[in-house]
C-alpha cells in the first residue's frame, strides 16, 4: 500500500549550509507526492526581564528581536519564493527542536525534512544541535539530509 | 509558540504544490539511486517499506530489502511470540529434541528456545524468511526497476550501516522503533544509532 504524504514540513536555518539542499529536496518531494509544503525557520525567544532596572534594556531588546524576526521572515520568503513559490514560509519562536516538532504536530505533517551535521553525542550536546531530538519527538516520518547528501544535491 | 507566516499566494493555510514543470532529473535522483529499507516486522518497519517502495518507484531506484537477525539470546517477548505464532514448528523441534534425548523431560517451547541457542537461531531464520517473503509479496505489481533481499546476522545498527557503506546506498529508510525496543527509549534504538552514524540520507518512519 502506498504511503500518504499530504503535508511536508522543511525545517531550515538560513545561516546553515544545508538549507539549500533541504529546500531543493522539499520542493521536489512536494511535487512528487503532490503535498502541501511549509518551510519553517526558528528564532530563539527573548528572555523576560527579571528586575525593573532591566526593564528598559529588555524592552529595547524586544524591539530589536521583533525587527530581527521580521527580517528573518523576509529573507525566508524571498528564498522560498525563488525555489518553490507555492510553499508557505513560516518563522516560529522557541527551542528549535521543540518548536519544529510542535509545528509539525499542529499541522498534521506526514514528512519532516531536516538537516544534520552528523555530530557525535558529545558534540550534539555541546552544540545544542536539534536533529536527534527532532527525529525522536516528531509526530511523523523524518527525512535527514546529511552533509554528504547535500554535496550530491548541490 | 508564536508563529509568523509569510504571504500566501492563494490565501489558504498552506498551499498544495502542484508540479510547476515536469521533473526530468530532479535533485533526488542523485541521492535515490539505491535505497535500503530495514525490516523487522514491526508496524513502523512496514510503513518504512511502504515509503521506500514509493520512493524507489518514483525515482526508479534499486531497492534493497534488509533484515538483520540479532545474535543476542531471544528476549522474553520473542520467546512468547514464538510459542504463540510458531507453535507448530516449535512442537516439531521439541519432538526432535525428545527423540535425541530419550528419557529426559521435554521443556516447554519458550524454555527450549531459552536454553538452546541453535534453536533460537533456527527460530530467527524462520521469522526472517517469512518476513522477507511477506515484504517481497507486497512489492508485486509495483513498477520497480530492481529489488534485492538481503539477510544479515549481527548487531542490527552496525550491520545496516556496514551494508549501506559497502553497497554505496544513498538512502536508508528505517522504522523508528522496532519489535522489542522499549528499552531503546532509554538506551538508544537501532534507528537512533543508524540516524546518528549514517553518512547517507536517513528517513525514520513512524
Amino acid at each position: 500500500m502506498a504511503i500518504s504524504i499530504k503535508t511536508i514540513i522543511a525545517a531550515v536555518d538560513l545561516a546553515d549550509d544545508l538549507s539549500s539542499a533541504i529546500l531543493k529536496t522539499a520542493a521536489e518531494l512536494s511535487e512528487l507526492f503532490h503535498a502541501r509544503l511549509h518551510v519553517v525557520d526558528v528564532i530563539t525567544p527573548i528572555k523576560g526581564f527579571e528586575t525593573l532596572h532591566a526593564m528598559d534594556a529588555t524592552m529595547h531588546n524586544v524591539e530589536a528581536h521583533q525587527k530581527a524576526e521580521a527580517e528573518r521572515l523576509e529573507q525566508l520568503t524571498s528564498l522560498v519564493s525563488k525555489v518553490m513559490p507555492l510553499a508557505k514560509p513560516i518563522v516560529v519562536q522557541g527551542n528549535p527542536g521543540e518548536a519544529v516538532a510542535d509545528y509539525a504536530k499542529k499541522n498534521d505533517a506526514d514528512l519532516l525534512i531536516i538537516g544534520s551535521h552528523q555530530k557525535g553525542w558529545w558534540e550534539t550536546l555541546a552544540s545544542g544541535a536539534a536533529s536527534p531530538e527532532l527525529v525522536r519527538d516528531a509526530p511523523c516520518a523524518v527525512y535527514v539530509v546529511t552533509k554528504e547528501a547535500a554535496r550530491k544535491i548541490g | 509558540m508564536e508563529v509568523k507566516a509569510g504571504p500566501c499566494v492563494l490565501g489558504s493555510n498552506a498551499l498544495t504544490c502542484r508540479p510547476l514543470q515536469r521533473i526530468q532529473r530532479g535533485v533526488g535522483a542523485d541521492v535515490m539511486e539505491r535505497i535500503l529499507v530495514a525490516l523487522d516486522g514491526s508496524t513502523h518497519s512496514n510503513r518504512a517499506l511502504d515509503l521506500a517502495t514509493d520512493l524507489a518507484e518514483k525515482y526508479q531506484a534499486e531497492l534493497l530489502l534488509v533484515h538483520v537477525m540479532p545474535t543476542a539470546p531471544l528476549d522474553e517477548s520473542e520467546r512468547h511470540m514464538a510459542a504463540v505464532e510458531y507453535a507448530d514448528e516449535l512442537s516439531s523441534w521439541a519432538k526432535d529434541w525428545n527423540e535425541a534425548r530419550s528419557g529426559e523431560q521435554s521443556p516447554s517451547a519458550p524454555e527450549l528456545l531459552l536454553r538452546y541457542g541453535d534453536l533460537a537461531s533456527r527460530f530467527r531464520e524462520l521469522v526472517a524468511k517469512r518476513l522477507m517473503s511477506s515484504a517481497e509479496s507486497k512489492l508485486q505489481g509495483r513498477q520497480l526497476s530492481s529489488t534485492e533481499s538481503i539477510l544479515q546476522t549481527g548487531d542490527p545498527a552496525k550491520a545496516i550501516l556496514d551494508l549501506a557503506e559497502s553497497r554505496k546506498v544513498d538512502t536508508i529508510v528505517i522504522g523508528s522503533r522496532g519489535l522489542g525496543e522499549i528499552s531503546g527509549l532509554l538506551l538508544g534504538s537501532v534507528s537512533h544509532k543508524v540516524n546518528q552514524l549514517a553518512n547517507c540520507i536517513c528517513i525514520t518512519v513512524k
